[in-house]
């Protein structure tokens, strides 16, 4: 690492300029949140508005803590958290294992490519009632509900990426005469592991999504059963405190993805 | 020209066939016949595609001698490349034989080492990696001494274990070389495998590859449009017409073929053979217009 004295005095001056506007801008938005829930919080004390119906800052706090103290908080988040990582995990799984058969065969992907676009096309949500009946009403459900609607999108991004491979590179690789095998697993795999991996960026929230409309559908727990039971009963705080939670562990979700995303381009990425 | 195309596609009865189309059936140059490596004997090939079918390639007739350079140059979008697909049994050719050392090419894929455009170096691996993917897809055991041996031959030693977005476009080049002889061809096939270098760069490389090659003892095609780069690098030199590829002039190199692609450059006989090779080029085109 070069010291701020080997630049020239300019060099410094411009490194200073760039430090300081990123000091800025995290503040601002740090600033933004702490604003916004001042406000909140200040409005509903005022009585400016009701926070019957909009709830506050100070009560979403308060519920958060007690539905800690008598354990239903991790209860209902581990539920979720359950259902949505099982159906991520199984979308990427499933998804790259179809995309790869459908890469594989032209004539299977040929003949599947229209069916997949219309399915993608359909707003799972009106699946809803088939799966229920087929399913059964409980976390399957709700597993299967968000499966669909990440799965389809899984295929289709995963497999478009197979199919621009670097036609060079497979020249090459016909050079050495490779088998189909090798082509997948020397080229096609690796090189589209970032496309895999902004999939997986998609399917986070895709899943999660999922999840909790599975769960406003059927369910006796996890946090979209606490927002339906919350809003039908007309306690916005359980509703509200269940959105926070929500929020924080999908963040939490995607910043491991973003993580991984890092270091496969740093392996992976074309440089 | 479209009733051969025709009679081309029945490619059962090629010996008759070859009588019938009246084309050459004899080596251009008689002389080297039994220290021939490669041997295309009236090749010719026709593409499909849903506009047509297109005959790409129109009794190829020619010879690569073992352990000599063939350049082979054309206009551009010829076939030159098509050539060596099928000496690598990417492609077959529709009608005619190939041979190499006697074999067909199916058989004799070994026997090619091929080196495209640009270096294809995967990102992924480093460069040690690179050089032995060939081996590790043709499933060969033991290459790496050789190929460390090679890379550090020519000044790749200390790269072995980085990747290739940290080399110059040179060294890259130098890398992607190695990877094709790391399999040890006895031939390599090379596909304008400077086109994607600068000038600058350029000079250096084919420096490096042809004293590579030369000192390596291997037998080598190269594909070029650029005439230049084929008088600096070659033994001879293949003139392929435009579409369909038909071999115009085989022009022999041999009175600058102890000089290193640099002082050929400086040679009178450089601009003549030049002028000779372009005006072959030129001919076929003012006849297409």
């Amino acid at each position: 690492m070069k010291k701020n004295t080997d630049y020239s005095p300019e060099h410094v001056k411009y490194l200073k300029e760039r430090k300081r506007r990123r000091v800025l801008i995290s503040a601002m938005r740090w600033g933004v949140l702490v604003v916004v829930i001042a406000l909140w919080e200040l409005l509903a004390r005022v009585g400016a508005i009701d926070s019957f119906i909009t709830s506050s800052p100070s009560r979403i706090w308060d519920t958060f803590l007690t539905l800690c103290k008598d354990g239903s908080l991790f209860t209902h988040a581990g539920v979720t958290l359950y259902e949505t990582v099982v159906s991520f995990l199984l979308a990427t799984a499933l998804g790259t294992v179809i995309a790869i058969a459908l890469w594989w065969c032209d004539t299977l992907r040929n003949v599947l490519e229209p069916h997949l676009v219309v399915l993608n096309a359909l707003p799972k949500i009106a699946l809803g009632p088939i799966i229920i009946i087929w399913v059964g009403a409980g976390t399957g459900a709700i597993i299967v509900m968000a499966l669909m609607i990440s799965l389809i999108i899984t295929v289709l991004s995963t497999l478009n990426g197979f199919m621009e491979v670097d036609k060079g590179k497979l020249t090459l690789l016909d050079t050495m005469n490779a088998t189909k095998l090798q082509k997948l697993v020397y080229l096609v795999l690796p090189s589209n592991v970032p496309t895999i991996i902004s999939a997986l960026k998609i399917n986070v929230g895709l899943c999660w999504v999922g999840t909790i409309m599975g769960e406003y559908l059927v369910s006796r727990a996890g946090l979209g059963y606490l927002i339906i039971y919350g809003g039908q009963v007309f306690r916005l705080d359980l509703v509200m405190t269940s959105t926070v939670v929500l929020c924080v562990l999908a963040a939490l979700m995607y910043a491991c993805v973003a993580l991984l995303e890092k270091l496969a381009y740093k392996k992976f990425g074309n440089n | 020209m479209t009733e051969k195309t025709y009679a081309v596609r029945g490619t059962d009865a090629n010996d008759s066939l070859r009588k019938n189309t009246g084309a050459p059936c004899a080596p251009s140059d008689a002389g080297g016949q039994s220290d021939a490596l490669v041997r295309f004997e009236n090749v010719s090939l026709t593409y499909h595609d849903k506009t047509g079918e297109t005959l790409a390639l129109d009794c190829l007739d020619f010879e690569v001698r073992r352990g000599e350079l063939l350049g082979v140059v054309g206009p551009s979008g010829c076939g030159k490349t098509t050539v060596l697909s099928i000496i690598s049994s990417i492609i077959k050719p529709s009608s005619g034989e190939v041979f190499i050392d006697g074999a067909r090419p199916e058989d004799s894929r070994d026997v090619c080492g091929y080196m495209l455009q640009r270096d294809e170096l995967f990102p992924w691996l480093t460069i040690s990696q690179n050089v032995l993917l060939g081996a590790k897809i043709k499933k060969m055991k033991d290459r790496r001494e050789y190929a460390y041996a090679l890379l550090d031959k020519y000044g790749l030693g200390d790269f072995k274990d980085r990747y290739p977005s940290q080399l110059s476009g040179g060294m890259r080049q130098r890398v992607a070389l190695i990877r094709t002889l790391a399999t040890s061809p006895e031939l390599l096939l090379l596909d304008e495998p400077f086109g994607a270098l600068d000038f600058q760069t350029r000079l250096n490389v084919v420096e490096d590859v042809h004293s590579i090659i030369k000192n390596e003892k291997k037998t080598a095609v190269f594909v070029t449009h650029d005439i230049s780069e084929a008088i600096s690098m070659c033994d001879r030199i293949v003139i392929l017409s435009a579409r369909p590829a038909k071999v115009k002039k085989i022009v022999d190199l041999s009175p600058i073929g102890e000089l290193s692609p640099l002082m050929r450059r400086e040679a009178p006989l450089f601009q003549k053979y030049s002028h000779d090779i372009w005006e072959n080029l030129q001919n076929k085109k003012e006849k297409r217009l």
